[in-house]
């Protein structure tokens, strides 16, 4: 037996562990491992708790959980002893026939969890523990958590508010402030400050809570903090000051003195000097006079610009003097701006803030960051944890935490709560309950969802201290291994990350001094890294306006002339079968378009112009990993349909369907119809449909959707679009994604979601969902993984916890991350608020410094992240713009620069690749073995039956209930408000049905005095009143034709089933009737209606009703063929009981079989 | 609702929240006319019927079994000391019900991979049946082909007819009667960007219809301020002394009057506010010793091309013997650059017009300044953009641009010449014109469909 391995001993139950794993580092294993090895130790399954950070790595562990105790279960007995002896690094014989049986039973145990296994998200967890206990967490029972479509339709809501707000109070504070923020920023900056607002409500909440509490405003913070303690200043006033203690006397005479040296530079000095000195007092703005002392920037010129050495010292001095001055003044006036927006956006950030709260509470939501904050407050403010956790499944012994680098602050909160009592040394339990966290601080890149990725190593220590403290052990374990990638794609990965500047940003874990990686892949696979010259921008001549060319070439440009290097690669590198190795075959295999991983920053025009070369090689791709639902062409198609049918008269939507895969019409056909028409297309269209086969076609389609659309809601419609046939038997979803590719299947399905969430909104009709969508932005994430052996082209951030045989990235002479809100968290908690480095003063300056530091961090964390996706090789390449690049190709501090210098470090050779001279690092590809062979994996053939419309079935046998079948019965409904106005006859009615409905149960003496004891509750009667009621109900119920229906032994709502000889055939009856009796010679069946008013004669009655009485009367005289069967209607407004005549039941039978022949 | 009094007051869409939330807790069953031989039941009316076939679908947790609801008040340890069953019962009766049907003389089990976009774990019995499966070494009979099927059915045809091919980018060729004879300048303007909007708006006849309800954006917005602008000269020939504030209140009025609702009206509030002063501190600028004429009509019949060109000024200013040809933006204005290039030939050629006579009021004039007005309201409120530097020739670009024109309409009086789309992508605007998604852009730009070519 050798020494437990890294892995091993992170999974040791006993202990509590912080592991820091490096990427590829066999993590989830680990995870896995631990759990298993704490249920084999008879840890309760419903007492673990594991953190996971995205739903899908939750069903990858829970999955990989069963599958290893599953195969537990059915080992035999050797064998699974060499298992567990492998898991846990102990000999095979430490483990005696009860663990055995007992290790067998943990998957049943565990598939049964009480409440299910607890491998969920951070979020999922909150959720789960809000709803157990709503009251001690004060939130609304049965409260919905906002998806993110929703949460943006509430804080659409709340900013409405505020305008309205604002509108509403001009000169208050919030619409100063409103009216502030409006002019300073731009539509877009605006509207983004406002949803920035969101994200940092907290933030902003808490440091305006910590101002209250020591006892001042905001506002006095924020001017102290910029440099105005106790006294707010206006900056204009600030700059006006400056300008009156102008001496333009002086500036005269440097004016003068600045010619006298007769350089040029001074001349031009001397004029702005003069200028300023000699115009309208008016004239001078603060700006022109501090714009003679600064350069275009903004910064003040130097020393040596103002005024040549031939200029008079004295003067020379002055005008240092003066720059000083407006310098400080330009500088202070900066500060008061500073104050002067901050104060303003706080202002509108605590509205706006009210206001989405205000809105969210009115639905009853909470979003995502209310479910972390109230459940830290519920944990450690509003209950007990250890007490909530009880009440919780028993309570939690053991916390398993992953990817704890993106881990925020708050949930770490929630982590100190939950093992508050875990280590506080309480007896035996404390070295019973464990923590296990993992996390790699490397690749931490969510700062921008509130990770705090420097938590971790000061997470680690606390904890190391306190577990210690309470008796328990503590294990600090780094897993170094990597068994992804290739041990040069390794060597490189370090190399890049081995100088001083980039540790900081990327860190090696605790007690190595650099970042190192552990080949652990023992495939022999000789891996490689390349790196390609940089493409430069080439020069394109202007377009000419009046002579256009015909066939407008493409604009050349380094984007595309990149895309389509990187397509060729590609394309070159299938089709020369260069070899990958195969994880799940375990050896050498041609590549193909699946192994192959694409990674860009932002999805931009390089993005995009990378898919549409590939596509125009005619590689496989899977397309974009994210898109943007309205600007996806399937979707206007549908929307363009929706508008069509809403607005027949609509010509332009109308000719865009037209132009779409919907009706296939090409352009010269449209010509065809649009030109010169009279009146609308839409008429054209329908005038002209028999001159091509296409416009029938389209004309067939559009009135059917036209006529569909009227009756159906959006979800059912669009579904009967997608699916409907054309002549040839293709779906329309079909030649949608036909002409518009796989892709175009996501858009479609997502339009299809969208339709179904909004019927759930109780939105049902076209016109109402069309006006929904129309301005919403909803991004669909695309799942790109499959086995469709498509490249995939996709950002960093969507590719972690992928990998790819190779990866290719392409992105990386970008220098810095987009631009930020205006609103500045400054290091201490605070905010400022400066739109730009020209408007920082001090303070935001170094708040800003302080983000930029945070951004270039997390950018070389990205870096690490990219890199090491890569299992066998790595290209990376890049453009850049023909004046940006410096003496190595590309700016400094990018990811291609990073990336040169590890190569040269490592002495990467040149190679000359088909005409492009790359440097290499590690083995020329090699192709796969030709005995490999290829496996076949086509699709099984559609059957031919699948392609055609299924035949209409002849119904077998038809249900139906005698008062469907009869069509419906139009009894008009009584109006609610007639019960208030005395007695109407409406009342009077529905009294007497009570009547027949409760007396005949009675025996015949005591209904007298029933009728008279409920007709006593209907306090408003007159004594005359009920007297005439109870009368007339009676009257009916002794009726001597019909007395025995009402008598003993008859009963109410009798059930009436089956099919007679006389019904129509396949015709089967299923019915209540209200009241039926069965005599020894007769069967007597009865129905109340409440028809007002009461018909005449038979004949005046409706004859859906006659029709449900000869059903009943069809199927009981088949049931009781010995007995005559009579039937009659009982009018309850009358009342009145009325038979009906045999007569007119075998008319009505006659009838109804005639209709169905 | 009948105890509704007892509730603390709601708004319209807490309300509307509290009626969605108690009817989605009622179960409605359809039930009526089935196919005679497929029937879709839930797992225990599933249990009344028998069926040669069966299918069991939504096999993942969550879903079959469906989890039990959370207790707010009681939890399982607590349930236990009562006595009470633990909420686990009722996935013991959903296990009878899989139990039952998986007895059917033929079975299919279905679970999803994913569910609402997220992977789904499969149902405990289906992990059960597999391990114990795998442990008595039995296959279980699996369907791939299935699969197959249903995407086989929707699949892209392998071989398309030319009808179901990627649509490449327009090149409309009509006939040379179809072609438009007359076009106003900011046609031009796009003509030389993008000819299929002009193929479409002046040859098919097709215009964008503003949909009900639709927020009022940039297009509304401009024509507002357009309108204040004007109203400004004809309501005021002479300034009054508060013109800013009477300029403030005719600009709401008329941003109400085209739709603007009020939520944005509090930024266009504070637009206004300070809009107004700029404007009029111009106005008094401009209007000493100037004829001003607004919203003029020019036309300029081209003979030797037979080519009518046609210009609405927003402003003409006759000032010692010269007209001054001003034109208001809301947006950013086009640079020297582009008027140069004659990539914005609207100012140039409504230059041409007015020396040629075209506008009726004034007879033949020489045109003075080219301006461009943006009107933001912003930090900078407004800002007069000069269409030409000052060390251009104005004459010559002027000349040019006429003769461009020309040149262009001769082009496209070759029945070969296209109508394609955006000819010029560098100086096309941005996405969104009104006839991209006619030109099928998308299709042939950003999908990249067989071979097709994109621009910028």
């Amino acid at each position: 037996m050798s020494a437990p391995t890294a892995q091993m001993r992170a999974a040791d139950p006993t202990a509590s562990v912080f592991v820091t794993a490096n990427a590829g580092s066999g993590k989830t294993k680990t995870l896995v491992d631990r759990v298993a090895r704490l249920l084999l130790k008879g840890v309760k399954p419903e007492a673990v708790l594991c953190i996971t950070y995205t739903k899908a790595a939750a069903a990858e562990m829970q999955g990989r959980l069963f599958e290893v105790l599953g195969a537990w279960s059915v080992l035999e007995g050797a064998v699974l002893r060499e298992k567990l002896a492998q898991l846990e690094g102990r000999p095979a014989d430490a483990f005696d026939d009860e663990t055995l049986s007992r290790a067998r039973t943990l998957f049943a145990r565990a598939l049964e969890t009480p409440g299910g296994l607890k491998i969920q998200t951070i979020h999922a967890f909150c959720e789960k523990l809000l709803r157990r206990f709503p009251l001690e967490s004060g939130v609304a029972p049965g409260f919905r958590v906002l998806e993110d479509a929703a949460a943006s339709a509430v804080s659409a809501r709340a900013r409405e508010r505020v305008a309205e707000a604002a509108l509403d109070g001009p000169e208050g504070p919030i619409g100063r402030a409103y009216a502030h923020l409006a002019v300073k920023l731009d539509r877009r900056a605006f509207d983004g400050l406002l949803a920035a607002f969101e994200g940092q409500r907290d933030a902003i909440r808490a440091y305006v809570t910590r101002c209250e509490a020591a006892g001042r405003t905001v506002a006095d913070d924020v001017w102290t903090v910029c440099g105005f303690p106790g006294e707010p200043s206006d900056p204009e006033a600030l700059e006006a000051e400056a300008v009156a203690a102008c001496d333009w006397a002086k500036w005269r005479l440097a004016a003068e003195a600045l010619i006298a040296t007769a350089s040029s530079s001074d001349a031009k000095l001397s004029a702005r000097l003069a200028a300023l000195a000699e115009c309208a007092a008016q004239g001078r703005g603060f700006e022109d006079c501090w714009g003679v002392f600064s350069t275009a920037a903004g910064e003040p010129l130097k020393d040596s610009s103002l005024g040549t050495k031939k200029l008079d010292p004295a003067i020379k001095a002055w005008l240092l003097e003066e720059r000083d001055r407006l310098h400080r003044a330009c500088t202070r006036a900066r500060a008061a701006r500073v104050a002067v927006d901050t104060v303003h956006a706080l202002t509108l950030a605590l509205a706006h803030g009210e206001l989405y709260a205000g809105a969210k509470a009115e639905t009853g939501a909470l979003d995502f960051d209310d479910l972390v904050a109230r459940t830290v407050e519920l944990l450690t403010e509003r209950a007990d944890a250890a007490w909530v956790l009880y009440k919780l499944d028993g309570g939690i012994d053991h916390i398993l935490l992953d990817e704890a680098q993106d881990t925020a602050p708050a949930q770490w909160d929630i982590l100190r709560a939950l093992t508050e009592e875990f280590f506080a040394g309480e007896g035996a339990r404390a070295a019973q309950r464990t923590l296990f966290v993992v996390g790699d601080e490397k690749q931490s890149i969510y700062a921008f969802q509130g990770a705090a990725p420097e938590r971790l190593a000061e997470e680690a220590q606390g904890y190391s201290a306190r577990i210690a403290d309470g008796g328990g052990v503590f294990l600090g374990v780094p897993l170094l291994e990597s068994w992804r990638s290739t041990p040069e794609v390794l060597r490189f990965v370090d190399e890049v990350f081995r100088p001083a500047e980039m540790r900081k940003a990327v860190p090696p874990p605790p007690g190595l001094d650099v970042v190192a990686h552990k080949a652990g892949r023992s495939d022999g696979l000789a891996g490689l890294v390349e790196l390609w010259p940089l493409e430069t921008e080439p020069d394109t001549p202007e377009p000419q306006p009046w002579t256009a060319p015909v066939d407008a070439p493409p604009v050349e440009n380094a984007r595309k002339a990149l895309a389509q290097r990187i397509a060729a690669r590609i394309a070159d590198a299938i089709a020369r079968g260069e070899a990958v190795y195969d994880k799940e075959l375990k050896r050498l295999r041609p590549m193909h378009g699946g192994d192959v991983l694409i990674l860009v920053r932002g999805r931009d025009g390089l993005f995009e112009e990378i898919i549409r070369a590939l596509k125009s090689r005619g590689l496989a791709t899977a397309g974009a990993d994210r898109m943007q639902l309205s600007k996806h062409i399937a979707f206007q198609d549908l929307m363009s349909l929706i508008r069509t049918c809403l607005f027949p008269r609509d010509d332009l939507s109308l000719a865009e369907v037209l132009r779409s895969p919907l009706c296939d019409v090409d352009e010269a056909e449209l010509f065809q119809l649009a030109h010169g028409r009279q009146g609308s297309l839409w008429a054209a269209l329908h005038a002209r449909r028999g001159e091509a086969p296409a416009f029938e076609a389209a004309a067939a389609f559009l009135d059917w959707a036209r006529e569909e659309a009227a009756i159906r809601t959006p979800f059912d419609w669009l579904g009967r679009v997608l699916a409907r046939l054309d002549g040839a038997g293709r779906s329309v979803r079909q030649r949608i994604v036909t002409r518009l590719g796989r892709e175009a299947e996501d858009a479609l399905d997502e339009t299809l979601n969208q339709a179904l969430a909004a019927e759930a909104r109780g939105v049902f009709d076209l016109e109402r969902f069309a006006a929904a969508q129309a301005g919403s932005e909803i991004e669909v994430k695309r799942e790109l993984e499959g086995p469709r052996r498509e490249i995939r082209v996709m950002t960093v951030h969507g590719a972690k916890g992928l990998e790819a045989p190779v990866v290719i990235l392409p992105d990386t002479t970008r220098t810095r991350q987009g631009a930020r809100s205006p609103l500045l968290p400054t290091p201490d908690g605070g905010f400022l608020f400066a739109a730009g480095k020209a408007d920082d003063c001090e303070a935001s300056a170094e708040a800003r410094e302080a983000l930029e530091a945070k951004d270039e961090a997390e950018d070389l964390r990205l870096l690490y992240v990219a890199l090491t996706r890569a299992r066998d090789r790595l290209i990376v390449c890049g453009r850049i713009a023909k004046r940006a690049g410096t003496a190595s190709g590309a700016p400094d501090q990018t990811w291609y620069a990073h990336c040169a210098r590890a190569l040269e470090t490592l002495e990467a050779r040149k190679v000359d690749d088909g005409g492009l001279a790359l440097r290499r690092f590690g083995a020329d590809p090699i192709t796969a073995p030709a005995s490999a062979p290829a496996e076949s994996d086509a699709p099984a053939a559609l059957p031919a039956w699948a392609r055609g419309l299924a035949p209409a079935e002849r119904a077998l046998a038809e249900y139906a209930s005698p008062s469907d079948l009869a069509g419906r019965a139009r009894a008009p409904a009584p109006s609610p408000l007639s019960q208030t106005r005395g007695l109407g006859r409406f009342r009077r009615g529905e009294l007497i049905h009570r009547l027949l409905q409760l007396l005949p149960d009675l025996p015949e003496a005591e209904r007298e005095a029933a009728a008279a004891r409920l007709l006593a509750r209907e306090r408003d009667l007159d004594p005359d009143q009920r007297t005439e009621m109870a009368e007339a109900a009676l009257r009916v119920l002794g009726d001597p034709q019909f007395a025995d229906v009402f008598g003993p032994g008859s009963r109410a709502e009798a059930a009436v089933a089956g099919t007679a000889p006389s019904l129509p055939p396949g015709l089967a009856v299923s019915g209540y009737v209200d009241r039926m009796a069965v005599a020894p010679d007769r069967v007597l069946v009865v129905d109340f209606k409440t028809n007002r008013p009461t018909p005449d004669d038979i004949a005046g009655a409706d004859p859906a009703y006659l029709d449900q009485m000869a059903l009943y009367w069809a199927v009981l005289s088949a049931v009781f063929p010995e007995r005559r069967v009579e039937a009659a209607l009982v009018w309850t407004d009358g009342p009145r009981l009325m038979p009906v005549p045999q007569a007119v039941i075998d008319a009505r039978l006659e009838r109804l079989r005639s209709l169905r022949r | 609702m009948a105890h509704g009094g007892a509730l603390p007051p709601t708004t319209v869409s807490g309300f509307s929240e509290l009626i969605q939330a108690l009817t989605a807790e009622t179960l409605v069953r359809t039930g009526g006319a089935t196919h005679p031989r497929l029937a879709i039941l839930g797992a225990i009316e599933a249990r009344l019927v028998r069926a040669d076939r069966l299918v069991l679908a939504g096999l993942e947790e969550g879903v079959w079994p469906r989890l039990p609801a959370t207790d707010p008040f009681l939890s399982r340890p607590m349930r236990e000391a009562l006595g009470l069953p633990p909420p686990e019962r009722r996935l013991g009766l959903s296990a009878h019900d899989f139990a039952q049907a998986a007895c059917a003389p033929e079975v299919l089990l279905v679970s999803a991979e994913r569910r609402g976009g997220q992977p789904a774990v499969k149902s405990r019995w289906l992990w059960r049946l597999q391990i114990l499966a795998a442990g008595a070494e039995v296959e279980i009979p699996s369907r791939p082909e299935l699969l197959d099927w249903a995407r086989a059915l929707d699949a892209p045809l392998a071989d398309p007819p030319p009808a179901l091919r990627p649509a490449a980018r327009p090149e409309p060729r009509p006939p040379l009667a179809a072609r438009p004879r007359r076009l106003s300048v900011t046609q031009v303007e796009t003509w030389t960007r993008d000819p299929y909007a002009i193929y479409a708006r002046h040859i098919l006849r097709l215009s964008p219809l503003d949909a009900p309800d639709a927020p009022v954006e940039a297009g509304p917005r401009g024509t507002a301020i357009h309108v204040a602008m004007e109203r400004l000269v004809s309501d005021h020939p002479e300034l009054p002394p508060d013109a800013e504030a009477r300029f403030e209140a005719l600009l709401l009025e008329e941003l109400v009057k085209v739709g603007v609702r009020r939520p944005a009206l509090a930024r266009e509030t504070a637009y206004a506010r300070r809009l107004a002063p700029w404007v009029i501190g111009w106005e008094r600028q401009r209007r000493p010793d100037a004829r001003i004429l607004v919203e003029q009509q020019g036309a300029l019949h081209l003979g030797e091309i037979d080519f009518t060109l046609t210009a609405r000024a927003d402003r003409l200013e006759l000032k010692d013997g010269l007209a001054h040809v001003i034109d208001f933006k809301t947006g950013a204005p086009p640079t020297a650059k582009q008027v140069k290039a004659h990539f914005a030939p609207q100012l140039t050629l409504t230059a041409a017009i007015l020396q040629g006579g075209g506008f009726a009021a004034l007879g033949p004039v020489g045109a003075g300044e080219l301006l461009y007005v943006q009107l933001t309201g912003r930090e900078i409120a407004g800002r007069v953009v000069p269409a030409l530097g000052a060390e251009e020739d104005a004459q010559t670009i002027v000349a040019a641009a006429l003769a461009g024109l020309k040149q262009k309409v001769a082009e496209f009086d070759d029945p070969t010449s296209p109508y394609i789309s955006w000819s010029a992508p560098q100086h096309a605007k941005s996405w969104g014109g009104d006839y991209d998604h006619l030109a099928r852009r998308f299709e042939w730009h950003v999908m990249g469909g067989s071979g097709a070519e994109g621009g910028a």
